[in-house]
């Protein structure tokens, strides 16, 4: 009986769930908004009762709108902008659907480019409309027609199988081209996919062939030309259907308004530009005979079978100069994923031919070679995948100049041999043993597998200050660690000994016969080496080259891995020094001293961190790591960090009040960026200077920061050891502090089958997982 | 004075949405809109409005509830089984939203014959997400009438959708 009381009360939920769930189209009509607005145009004094209009006066109001235009045009746009972005989600998701499942598709484009006169003078848009066909996976038909009509050319390409037919009707030939396929093919309309997940703007309602489509456009900056950039594509507003696709959006090239849109033809023209293309007739599963895709040639044809072409190291070499050239005689920061982005080619292409550079023109002309037989392989991807053993290939040629000699460019081994290549910046190729080159596989291996290592690290971290502070590590594995701090004479000053499996750790002061035993909350150091993180970032990431140095007396070579930090906004970097003969890491210094130049700049924002004398396989003396408290000491026991439920909400209410009294957009970390920069000037300021608000967020991080918490406060800890993984949910973006009808985050404590939902008042409340606002993640 | 534009503009997703979930139907809920905005704006007169969307909200909802039972009232006349299969679904195929519109479906029934003020509370609760003290505001009651009134909605919707659970453990069933 219980079971099916619950079960009834769970299908409420689940019913009310299928209406919210309900798609909704785009929104009102315009002659209900107009009527609407219409209404409330009405003066106070002219005040009359209000009638409802039934559907046939809602035609009438239609009439009307040209007569209200001045007043409506503005604000209808607003509402149906509104309307719409309310069932952006249903529309996309149903144009999706229809992308994914659909086994066929048929659609033409309409290319558009604008024909220059001889004389320079005139211009006139040519076009020129194609077919295309697509089978899932991978099969696609492209024809294109001459100016009477008749079937020019058609290509037929298996892009999975790689595998390409060019049909020529005029000279009835047919050419077979082979490439290496692809295992995955996304379709001609996984554009969509991109497009809606970024921001759109609606741009209207308008007939198409008849039916009534809603536009949205996808804008941005084309930094290539320095100029705006979109594209338009519009959905049939009754059957949710992609209806044309625009590139450029209409706000860039509208071929109905284009200036030379009317302009009379001539024979001969001078220059053509390309302006854009059209998208349209697109049919969803559209009846398609499997002939349409047979990589046969039709009777009567020639058929010219070229094979496929093998990429070799000569042009793929030849291609690394090409590029080098392009970019002012210095190889590129990286090649993957792209060496030139496509606005870069894009803009090449856009020059007439006269006015690009030499080195324009060369790449250019490359890539279009590439380009024919197999469209997005360039020949550096290919022949790597297709000549060099797999994870050999490696790219170092960020900043060197085409013509030096002593700088390598990259490196890989090609199948089959035992050796590796290095290609160096003068473009000169020589064969190396493994052991040979400045990264070594086996030595990574060597590293990785270490049981013990031993290092010092000296920690730049106090604002305003060159000086940094050394202090002694040693590792064994798994997951012990001991850290020997000495002071200004050279004694012992602490050591500190953690066991990361075990999650114990035990601080020793020598000088007060002092020992401290903690439980952790999570382990501190990685249990599986202090170094993995950053063997990892340099056996896979992309490298710089830093030269070679002498360190403790041995030569050793310098990589940089530098990046852009998105959530701070700021550049920041590793830099790794090799031995150049055992090809260990010696040297890990973090930031890069791009970044920071330890012992010569004063510690600003960052601090920087180097680790030196690192030596891996160290003999070392178990007794080292053994966490047992000397005789003499006097051992004091901190119990388990526990945090609590309301330490959490306080917390909040205490971030909120720092937020002028509003949740703010996600829950801060402190930790880095903006607020870690604006934690630090606080810290930094007067305690009279702070608010109170300022002054009790300052006061509480600092507090937790001193129960060795994970991140700054007690969230962190407490999602961690608290609550299940993935229940947390924050949703108090401009939450205001007080607010009792709106929800700020829910989690799930551990063992329990309710939530707990947090309120803008504090206030907390168990809810079914049924019951939240927002799906939950089973 | 309302800037009656901008609260048009700012609140038409919300009155199109919940009219369009409850009536499932483009026309009537196009018709529904016109009569929310057309009442709000006629009640923005008589008194200062201090919560558009908690009052649009429940205009909306009343509204769609209204036709909704006007519809039955007329099935009912020509005796003829509702005709929800016609409502028009963008998403048709897929088993689980079959399922899901026939659930919408009989849900719509349902608070068809539940008291209007507990089809109010329980649409304003579940549809609108209004809390218990807007709903209170809105249908001028206080939060432990909301309270029971949202219970006793879910106790005879329980009771009105129950032959949905054998038809989904029939369902269940035969997927075996």
């Amino acid at each position: 009986m219980e079971s099916d009381e619950l079960a009834r009360s769970e299908l409420v939920d689940k019913a009310f769930a299928a209406l919210r769930e309900t798609p909704v189209p785009g929104g009102p009509s315009p002659g209900v908004l107009s009527t609407i607005v219409e209404a409330g145009g009405v003066s106070g004094s002219d005040l009359q009762p209000i009638t409802l209009r039934t559907r046939s006066a809602k035609v009438k109001c239609m009439r009307r709108i040209a007569v209200a235009a001045a007043l409506l045009v503005g604000v209808c746009l607003g509402v149906l902008h509104f309307a719409d972005q309310g069932d952006r989600g249903a529309v996309f998701a149903h144009v999706l659907e229809q992308i994914d499942k659909a086994k066929t598709i048929t659609w033409k484009t309409t290319y558009y480019t604008k024909a220059t006169s001889q004389d320079g003078k005139r211009s006139w848009i040519k076009t020129e409309t194609a077919q295309h066909a697509y089978q899932a996976p991978g099969l696609y038909r492209d024809a294109r027609f001459d100016d009477e009509g008749k079937l020019r050319q058609v290509e037929i390409e298996d892009v999975i199988h790689g595998k390409k037919l060019e049909l020529d009707y005029q000279e009835k030939t047919a050419t077979l081209h082979l490439f290496r396929g692809y295992p995955r093919d996304a379709g001609p309309f996984d554009w969509f996919r991109h497009a809606v997940k970024g921001n759109l703007e609606w741009i209207g309602k308008k007939r198409i062939d008849g039916r009534e489509a809603n536009g949205f456009r996808e804008a941005g900056w084309d930094k290539a030309n320095n100029e705006p950039w979109s594209s338009d594509f519009w959905v049939d507003a009754k059957t949710k259907r992609l209806v044309t696709h625009h590139v450029p959006g209409a706000d860039v090239f509208d071929p109905d308004t284009h200036p030379a849109h009317n302009n009379p033809p001539e024979k001969e023209w001078s220059r053509e530009t390309v302006l854009g293309h059209i998208e349209h007739d697109i049919v969803f599963d559209a009846a398609l005979d499997d002939a349409v895709f047979r990589l046969e040639p039709p009777e009567g044809f020639t058929l010219k079978a070229e094979r496929r072409r093998e990429v070799t190291e000569e042009e793929t070499i030849r291609f690394l100069g090409i590029l080098a050239k392009y970019y002012d005689n210095t190889f590129p920061d990286q090649l993957s994923p792209v060496a030139v982005t496509s606005d870069k080619l894009n803009a090449v292409e856009a020059k007439p031919k006269e006015d690009r550079t030499p080195a324009e023109q060369k790449l250019f002309e490359t890539v279009e070679f590439y380009k024919r037989p197999s469209p997005h392989r360039m020949p550096i991807g290919r022949f790597r995948d297709e000549h060099t053993a797999e994870g050999t290939w490696r790219y170092l040629g960020k900043g060197v100049q085409l013509g030096d000699a002593d700088r390598i460019v990259c490196w890989y081994q090609p199948k089959g041999s035992q050796s590796y290549r290095i290609v160096c910046g003068d473009l000169s190729v020589r064969d190396v043993a493994a052991q040979d080159l400045p990264l070594s596989v086996k030595a990574f291996e060597q590293m990785g597998q270490a049981k013990t290592v031993t290092w010092k690290t000296t920690f730049y971290a106090r604002r305003g200050s060159k000086e940094g502070k050394t202090r002694h590590f040693a590792y064994q594995a798994p997951g012990l660690y001991r850290d020997v701090a000495l002071d200004a004479d050279g004694e012992v000053r602490s050591i500190d000994l953690e066991d990361n499996v075990h999650l114990k750790r035990l601080l020793l002061q020598p000088n007060e016969k002092k020992a401290t035993a903690y439980q952790l909350t999570e382990p501190s150091q990685p249990p599986r080496g202090p170094l993995t993180m950053a063997l990892k970032t340099l056996r896979t990431k992309n490298l710089e080259w830093l030269g070679t140095q002498e360190i403790a007396g041995r030569e050793a070579i310098g990589f940089r891995h530098g990046f852009w930090f998105e959530a701070g906004n700021y550049h920041w970097s590793y830099d790794f020094w090799i031995d150049a003969e055992t090809k260990r890491l010696v040297r890990y210094q973090v930031p890069g001293s791009d970044v920071f130049e330890p012992g010569r700049q004063a510690v600003e924002e960052h601090g920087c961190f180097v680790m030196e004398d690192i030596v891996f396989g160290a003999e070392l003396d178990d007794s080292l790591f053994r966490l047992d408290v000397p005789e003499g000491y006097a051992l004091t026991a901190e119990r388990r960090v526990e945090i609590t439920e309301e330490e959490v909400i306080e917390f909040l209410g205490i971030v909120a009040e720092y937020f002028d009294k509003t949740f703010p957009d996600r829950m801060p970390g402190f930790d880095y960026g903006e607020e870690h920069e604006r934690l630090q000037k606080l810290k930094a300021m007067p305690k009279e200077d702070r608010t109170p608000a300022q002054d009790r967020l300052v006061e509480t991080i600092d507090k937790y920061m001193r129960r060795w918490l994970p991140g700054p406060g007690p969230t962190h800890a407490f999602l961690q050891h608290n609550t299940v993984e993935g229940s947390w949910k924050y949703l108090g973006k401009r939450v205001k502090l007080g607010d009792a009808g709106r929800i700020v985050c829910w989690y799930r404590p551990n063992g329990s089958e309710t939530y707990r939902v947090v309120y803008g008042d504090l206030s907390v409340r168990d809810v079914a997982p049924d019951e939240l606002p927002l799906e939950v993640q089973p | 004075m309302t800037d009656w534009q901008a609260v048009v503009g700012r609140h038409t997703a919300l009155v199109w949405q919940t009219a369009y979930r409850l009536l499932g139907d483009y026309e009537d809920a196009d018709d529904c809109v016109q009569e929310t905005f057309l009442a709000a704006l006629e009640l923005s007169r008589r008194q200062p409005v201090r919560n558009w969307p908690g009052l649009l909200a429940r205009l909306s909802t009343c509204r769609a509830l209204d036709r909704l039972r006007q519809r039955m009232r007329d099935t009912a006349r020509r005796e003829e089984p509702v005709a929800w299969s016609a409502v028009p679904s963008v998403h048709a195929g897929p088993e689980q939203e079959a399922q899901a519109a026939e659930l919408s479906d009989r849900l719509r029934v349902a608070l068809t014959k539940l008291p209007p003020k507990q089809a109010e509370a329980v649409c304003l609760r579940c549809l609108n997400g209004l809390s218990y003290r807007e709903i209170a505001r809105e249908l001028d009651i206080n939060s432990t009438a909301v309270g029971r009134l949202l219970h006793r909605a879910r106790a005879r919707l329980s009771e009105l959708l129950a032959p949905a659970i054998s038809a989904e453990r029939g369902r269940s069933c035969h997927g075996k």
